[in-house]
């Protein structure tokens, strides 16, 4: 395969490219020109259409079809925001490109909120990714400087702010009505859907929340043409995306590949192989909630929406986290349930209090307190958390469980197992 | 599945069973109108959505997750399944997370036996307890004289918070922590509010609870009495809860009066001079000094002689009898035929409010709750409702929160309502009747004088209060005299313009119309206690002769 093309990190590397000079020499702005100066909104909407963009911020869903859903004769003012919380553990692509890449993303936000009507931007931003905020600050006000922001962008009559908001310290507030929620000054709880926020969102008007990468890979497809775009990837996944691959490698970092590239490769040529020689146990293919793969079928499966899913997994958000024959799944397993129950933020039943049980049945089993029907206790409980709770934190606090117990048992039953051999160690003295 | 063509109703299926229901309604209330109960924590009516306890979930065809009844409208031909082992399992579930870190004190716990988790647990929950983890114990405590948290029974289901934002306004309750560390609480630890207690009643859990009831006596064991609260002119249902001659508490739970299920701090926690040893429950007649016990006999002997015997003395003018606004109409009614029976001229009685003044000159109807309802533009002068009735202050500010009326506030008092007012005038005391004169067209600039505002004041309350279409003016007993009369006839000084205005004089005590329509003809308090004054003051306790 020829080297794939480079579309979100194709500025990566170049010194100083986080400086609207340097943007500039590289594209920079040129689809924003081209989108107010040369297009109907609509057929920036349909350009993203074509190019068959999913949301890259975990749920994969289809950008294009998203922005069709804000209503057009709404009288109310529309936001556009950005979702820059990535909290999921394993996920480190969106700092990337704020860090490396600042102004694709406010470009893609312009371009955004001209197709949508909109005048305001909103970045909500991590808030532990504080120098991340600074960048993105000033790269801001250097657009701000140049007309591309602000009052008439470009000399036509669009004009658009766009601000950055830090969060608090809360992954639930990555989910986009607690995003919201937050953002509004409240607490952060995922809000009732439907209504969706195309259709009331932002302080009850209609909004679009787009992960960070999700808009940075806007201007090259309206630069490009979403044919393009498209063609760079699958049929029905189109496109490259960032991976942010992180444990067992010997070069973990942040990857751009097309979709349907196979993981094989990812681990083997980008990422130099697994550590020290060893052999590879098991792969998170998505972040941190999406189902646990074993060795065998992330060495046969494809970086795609499709075939992710033959494996039961998900691309979710990108972030892959690979861990070699030394990683104990239970153990990782259980620092996941801790996560997710810490970042519950308590709003409905099964998460708040199945998380909390959930974690403490992990812990007494990880201290040597396993019984041998609490496998059977976590399926039960996880089968009283999964689809019935208030968002989908709650099924990403189950899915990493079910799939580490069902692929890798014998580490739960070795797990499970661990106090009896600390009854006999005395003994043995 | 057929639309109905009337489009009022539709028809849904639950479990295979074709039902009609009001078309729009929310599913859980469609159900129970067919008699199915579905269990539910966080839903209660008239409150906002909140879907978070996930009790109520059930199956709809061609959804992919199970949905909560209670935010989800019913459509035409929506297939719901609502008693099937998987949404049996599932509410199982839901009780045993919820009683995973519950303290299960429930035979000290005074919501014992009315508790909604007892009873859903008691319907639908696991028979073998499989949680043997750590609990988190919280030990309770008191947020205020009258209110007591006991967190660790919660199930959070915050109604508590919806109730003191949305009905009261207050907002004094909150979610504290997060997660599983999540408690209901308050900002500094004591509850800076209005002591309404309505966030307890709606409780279905003993989390917050009344520290008057504090482990009386089991709410089985109570004798309720239905009747009316005796403090403001509002009059709100309460269901009285006492055992022997003890009244233990005040609660309007399922209320089936004006208020609902609202009471404000004084029918809700007022209650305790009913019990109060220093009450005279029984006739006393004082003999040498001193009040000795007596049948009602001898009393009413007692009484009759005396009266009796000054009308002899002085003539029957000289005994003057008062009426209450305080008592009922029969009892008002009552005292006119005993002065009637004594012949004398002086009945009286004191009044809280000017009724005899404002009926005088009232230029519309008195307001109902479905003209505050349904009001455009509510102008409140010379009062504070939240301190005069506190339920009309309930109910105006329930549309005034949704954004379907505006308020107006003049008052020389802080009203606490005036933070919800698009325009608050703070006036001078005794400012009334100048400000409603520049609202009649008068001069701004002289009405601002002198009732201490500025003339922009003026005008933009005299165009708000123009431009309504539906006005009801609520008069405060701080109008007196001359700004009485302009107020209760505020409709017909504004200026041009269409408009339906209706008036609620704040009186303040419980019987005051009552009591002016039973003894109003009577004669003036003040002449009858100017007449009597010196008799009152030269007169020493009786002794019998
Ligand atoms: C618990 C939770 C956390 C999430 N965190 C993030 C996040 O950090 N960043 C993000 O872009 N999307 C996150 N999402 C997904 C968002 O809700 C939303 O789907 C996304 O921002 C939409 O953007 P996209 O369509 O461009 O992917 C999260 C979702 C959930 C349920
Ligand atoms: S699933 Fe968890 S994070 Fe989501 S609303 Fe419920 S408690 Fe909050
Ligand atoms: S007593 Fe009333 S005002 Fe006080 S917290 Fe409860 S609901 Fe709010
Ligand atoms: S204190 Fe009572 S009303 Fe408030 S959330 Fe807890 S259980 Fe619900
Ligand atoms: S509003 Fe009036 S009638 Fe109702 S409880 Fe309060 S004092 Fe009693
Ligand atoms: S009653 Fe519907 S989720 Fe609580």
């Amino acid at each position: 395969m020829a080297d794939p093309v480079k579309v979100v990190s194709k500025r990566f590397g170049i010194p100083d490219s986080h400086t609207l000079d340097v943007y500039l020499q590289h594209d920079g702005y040129v689809a924003l020109e081209k989108a107010v100066k040369s297009m109907q909104p609509a057929e920036v909407i349909d350009e993203v259409k074509k190019s068959a963009l999913r949301g890259r911020g975990g749920a994969g869903f289809p950008t294009g079809m998203k922005w069709g859903f804000v209503p057009k004769d709404s009288p109310k003012p529309k936001y556009i925001v950005c979702n820059a919380d990535e909290s999921e553990p394993g996920t480190f692509k969106d700092r990337a490109v704020m860090e490396f890449d600042p102004h694709s993303l406010i470009e893609g936000c312009l371009i955004a909120a001209y197709a949508l009507g909109s005048h305001t931007c909103y970045i909500y931003i991590r808030g532990e990714y504080g120098w991340v905020q600074d960048i993105m600050d000033v790269a801001i006000r250097e657009a701000y400087a140049k007309g591309y922001c602000g009052k008439n962008i470009l000399g036509t009559d669009f004009s658009c702010d766009v601000y950055t908001h830090p969060g608090a310290g809360a992954y639930i507030c990555g989910e986009e009505t607690a995003l919201l929620n937050s953002l509004e000054g409240k607490r952060g709880h995922p809000r009732i859907k439907p209504p969706f926020p195309a259709v009331e969102g932002l302080y009850g008007c209609p909004t679009v929340v787009n992960n960070v990468e999700t808009l940075a890979t806007v201007p090259w497809i309206i630069q490009h043409g979403g044919d393009t775009f498209r063609q760079l990837g699958t049929e029905k996944s189109g496109g490259t995306r960032l991976v942010s691959v992180c444990g067992h490698v010997n070069k973990p970092g942040v990857y751009e590949i097309p979709l349907g590239y196979p993981m094989k490769d990812l681990l083997e040529k980008e990422c130099g192989g697994i550590r020290n020689g060893n052999k590879l146990k098991a792969v998170i293919p998505g972040g941190s909630s999406v189902p646990i793969i074993t060795a065998e079928e992330a060495y046969r499966v494809k970086l795609d929406f499709e075939s992710i899913g033959e494996v039961g997994s998900m691309l979710g958000s990108g972030g892959v986290i690979v861990m070699d024959e030394t990683a104990d799944v239970f153990e990782s397993t259980f620092r996941l349930v801790h996560f997710y129950k810490h970042e519950s933020c308590g709003w409905c039943t099964p998460c708040r209090d199945g998380g909390d049980w959930m974690e403490q049945i992990f812990d007494r089993i990880s201290i040597g307190g396993g019984r041998s029907e609490d496998l059977d206790l976590i399926t039960s409980l996880g089968r009283n958390i999964e689809g019935k709770s208030h968002c989908a934190l709650g099924d990403a606090l189950v899915w990493p469980i079910t799939s580490a117990m069902k692929k890798f048992p014998e580490d739960f039953q070795r797990a499970l197992d661990r106090g009896k051999k600390l009854l006999r160690e005395p003994a043995a003295v | 599945m057929s639309t109905d063509t009337t489009s009022q109703t539709c028809t849904i299926t639950v479990d295979g069973v074709p039902v009609v229901v009001p078309a729009g309604a929310l599913l859980i209330e469609a159900l129970k109108m067919q008699g199915i109960d579905i269990p539910n924590f966080c839903y209660y009516q008239n409150l906002p959505a909140q879907a978070s306890c996930r009790m109520c979930l059930v199956r709809i065809e061609k959804m992919p997750r199970l949905q909560p009844s209670c935010t989800t409208i019913v459509k035409d031909g929506m297939a719901v399944e609502v008693n099937t082992p998987e949404i049996t399992d599932m509410r199982r579930g839901m009780l045993e997370f919820m009683l995973a870190d519950h303290p299960l004190d429930c035979p000290v716990c005074d919501r014992g036996g009315e508790c909604e988790l007892q009873d859903n647990v008691f319907k639908f929950g696991h028979v073998d307890a499989r949680f043997t983890e750590d609990k988190h114990p919280i030990p309770d405590v008191d947020i205020s004289p009258f209110i007591y948290n006991d967190a660790q029974r919660c199930v959070f289901c915050y109604r508590c918070v919806r109730v003191c934002d949305v009905w009261m306004d207050v907002g004094a309750l909150a979610k504290l922590n997060r997660g599983s560390h999540e408690t209901i609480g308050t900002f500094d630890g004591w509850l800076d509010c209005e002591h309404c207690g309505n966030c307890v009643d709606v409780c279905p859990t003993g989390t917050l609870m009344h520290t008057s009831y504090k482990y009386g006596p089991r709410p089985w064991n109570l004798d309720e009495t239905e009747t009316t609260c005796s403090y403001c002119a509002d009059g709100c249902r309460v269901r009285l809860g006492s055992r022997g001659n003890v009244v233990h508490r005040s609660v309007a739970r399922q209320g089936t009066g004006i208020n609902e299920e609202y009471l404000c701090v004084k029918g809700r926690y007022g209650f305790d001079y009913i019990n109060s040893g220093e009450r005279v429950t029984q006739p006393l007649i004082r003999k040498h000094g001193e009040l000795r016990p007596a049948t009602w006999d001898d009393a009413l002997e007692h009484v009759a002689k005396r009266l009796g015997d000054i009308a002899k003395a002085k003539g029957a003018d000289a005994v003057a009898v008062l009426g209450s606004t305080r008592i009922t109409n029969e009892a008002n009614v009552a005292i006119a035929i005993v002065a009637d029976a004594l012949d004398t001229t002086q009945l009286s009685y004191k009044p809280d409010f000017d009724l005899a003044t404002f009926m005088k000159s009232v230029a519309g109807r008195l307001a109902t709750k479905a003209d505050i309802a349904s009001a455009d533009t509510i102008f409140v002068i010379g009062g504070d409702p939240k301190e005069d009735q506190p339920l009309t202050a309930h109910q105006l500010l329930q549309p005034v929160l949704k954004g379907r009326s505006a308020l107006y506030v003049a008052s020389s008092r802080l009203a606490r309502i005036r933070k919800r007012a698009s325009q608050f005038v703070h006036l001078r005391p005794g400012g009334e009747a100048v400000l409603l004169l520049g609202l009649a067209g008068g001069s701004s600039d002289v009405s601002a004088k002198s009732a201490g505002c500025a003339p922009s004041d003026v005008e933009a309350l005299r165009k708000a209060l123009e431009a309504s279409r539906r006005l009801v003016v609520m008069v405060g007993s701080e109008c007196h005299g001359a700004a009485l009369e302009a107020a209760a006839a505020l409709g017909s000084l504004l200026g041009d313009g269409e408009r339906h205005v209706t008036y609620r004089p704040l009186v303040e005590d419980n019987n005051s119309v009552g009591a002016y329509d039973t003894l109003g003809q009577g004669v003036a308090y003040s002449e009858v206690i100017g007449a009597l004054g010196d008799l009152i003051t030269a007169s020493t306790p009786s002794e019998p002769t």
